[in-house]
């Protein structure tokens, strides 16, 4: 309508026309089907839409798609192609922080961001890392505890249990 | 709804020229956090978004000893990780910090908040307390004027049309002492349900004030400085007494309504409670005496 937006998803260049009120979620999810990156309340409440976008955790709703040209963006579909995800995957089984499931891609992708910037982050770090990110099932709890397995490390991890081998 | 147009800038002499042909309808967008759900509401289906977001010049942050200049598209998440800042005005830092959610942050820039003019902007609020300058520039040349006297009511400033906030100046008292502090139905992602900013030029190892601003969020139409609360401080001894006039003072000025998230009542017993809460940091008063 108004413009072709370029940009990197997940490793690839990608374009889209769009127009000035539609947002980076609309392309990621009506223009190049990547409905991993769940639409929630649009206002960047919730944070379901959360993407790496140029290496900082945003909301995908909140981003005018126009202004998200030649930006670098990684959502749950390329993090899940990347080695560094099968760590976060069983860290997420193994802590049971994964209840309904629609919270979780953004929640991984917050909890990636943390982690790229803070290595071993302390708990109210990772509180505040997932703060923009609402889950109505777990009560936070496990998804912290998955987030603290990250930081200690897979190695420490149960190495039986739940394994994706 | 046909929606916006669209233009990008590339540098400030082209967002001005532009902004200046577009008058009342070009609206600038920077970070978009406020903006987008206006924009998908079709608040803005007759405007011209001028997306400044990638003008450089705009994003400089210079601390010297006794000046700070932030750069009006400083995002929330660069102050709130900045230590130079956080030397001269912690108090700009904190609110950074409180705002909105790591994503938020990430995009929300100062201008933006200032701009916006939200009465529960967090870091304008933190700027007011501290005297702020708010720089602007138009085709027809640069302009400063006072933080507070930019405001002109929930969502209002004297902006006008074809002018576009460059910057903020800041050039404190040496060692005032400032505190931020913010009541939310939660800690993260709360829009404030009282917030308070405090700047005092504290002496006397905290039992005298020299000079100091109080400076309220979401209890009036727009950000409250409560003079008569900072006059009293400068009266006297700094002590568990005083403090309590200036927050009865502070409680006595403010205008809030009941809203979704408190009732105006709550808020102005929110408002005596955490305005000495922000007094007794500042003046680290003990509660016994001396």
């Amino acid at each position: 309508m108004v413009g072709t937006v370029r940009l990197v998803v997940n490793g690839l260049p990608r374009e889209a026309q769009v127009g000035a009120a539609d947002t980076l979620l609309d392309v990621l999810r009506d223009v190049l089907g990547l409905t991993g990156t769940k639409r929630g309340c649009g206002k960047g409440d919730c944070g379901a839409c959360t993407v790496i976008l140029n290496g900082d955790a945003v909301c995908a709703c909140l981003v005018p798609a126009l202004q998200a040209g030649a930006t670098t963006v990684l959502t749950i579909e390329g993090f899940a192609e990347t080695p560094e995800f099968a760590r976060y995957e069983r860290a997420f089984l193994e802590a049971g922080a994964v209840q309904c499931g629609y919270c979780t891609p953004g929640m991984i992708l917050s909890a990636k961001a943390l982690l790229d910037r803070v290595a071993i982050p302390t708990r109210s770090q990772i509180r505040e890392g997932i703060s923009g990110n609402l889950c109505r099932c777990t009560g936070y709890v496990q998804i912290v505890e998955a987030i603290e397995f990250l930081a200690a490390g897979a190695a420490s991890m149960p190495a039986d249990a739940g394994g994706s081998g | 709804m046909s929606g916006p147009s669209y233009e990008r800038v590339s540098d400030l002499a082209q967002a001005l020229a532009l902004l200046s042909e577009l008058g009342p309808a070009g609206v600038p967008l920077a970070g978009a956090t406020d903006l987008m759900p206006d924009i998908r509401q079709g608040r803005y289906s007759d405007a011209t978004l001028v997306d400044v977001s990638r003008l450089d010049e705009l994003k400089a942050v210079r601390v010297t000893d006794d000046q700070v200049y932030v750069g009006s598209l400083v995002t929330a998440a660069e102050l709130g990780r900045s230590a130079e800042v956080e030397r001269i005005l912690p108090i700009l830092v904190a609110a950074a910090r409180s705002l909105g959610s790591p994503q938020i942050r990430a995009r929300a820039t100062v201008g933006g908040n200032v701009v916006n003019a939200s009465p529960a902007a967090d870091m304008a609020l933190a700027l007011m307390a501290m005297g702020a300058v708010v720089e602007t520039a138009a085709l027809g040349g640069p302009r400063s004027l006072p933080l507070e006297e930019f405001v002109a009511g929930p969502g209002l400033t004297r902006l006008v049309p074809g002018e576009l906030v460059t910057g903020f100046r800041v050039s404190p008292v040496a060692g005032t002492r400032q505190v931020y502090l913010k009541v939310g139905l939660r800690r993260a992602l709360a829009c404030a349900v009282v917030s308070v900013a405090v700047a005092a030029d504290v002496r006397d190892g905290g039992r005298r004030c020299a000079e100091a601003r109080i400076v309220l969020g979401s209890v009036a139409p727009t950000w409250l400085r409560v003079r008569e609360a900072e006059v009293v401080l400068t009266e006297g001894d700094v002590d568990a007494a005083l403090i309590a006039r200036a927050a009865r003072l502070a409680a006595a000025a403010c205008s809030p309504i009941d809203d979704v998230r408190a009732t105006a009542s709550y808020r102005r017993h929110l408002v005596r409670v955490y305005v000495a809460r922000a007094l007794e940091t500042v003046f680290a008063y003990s509660g016994e005496g001396g």
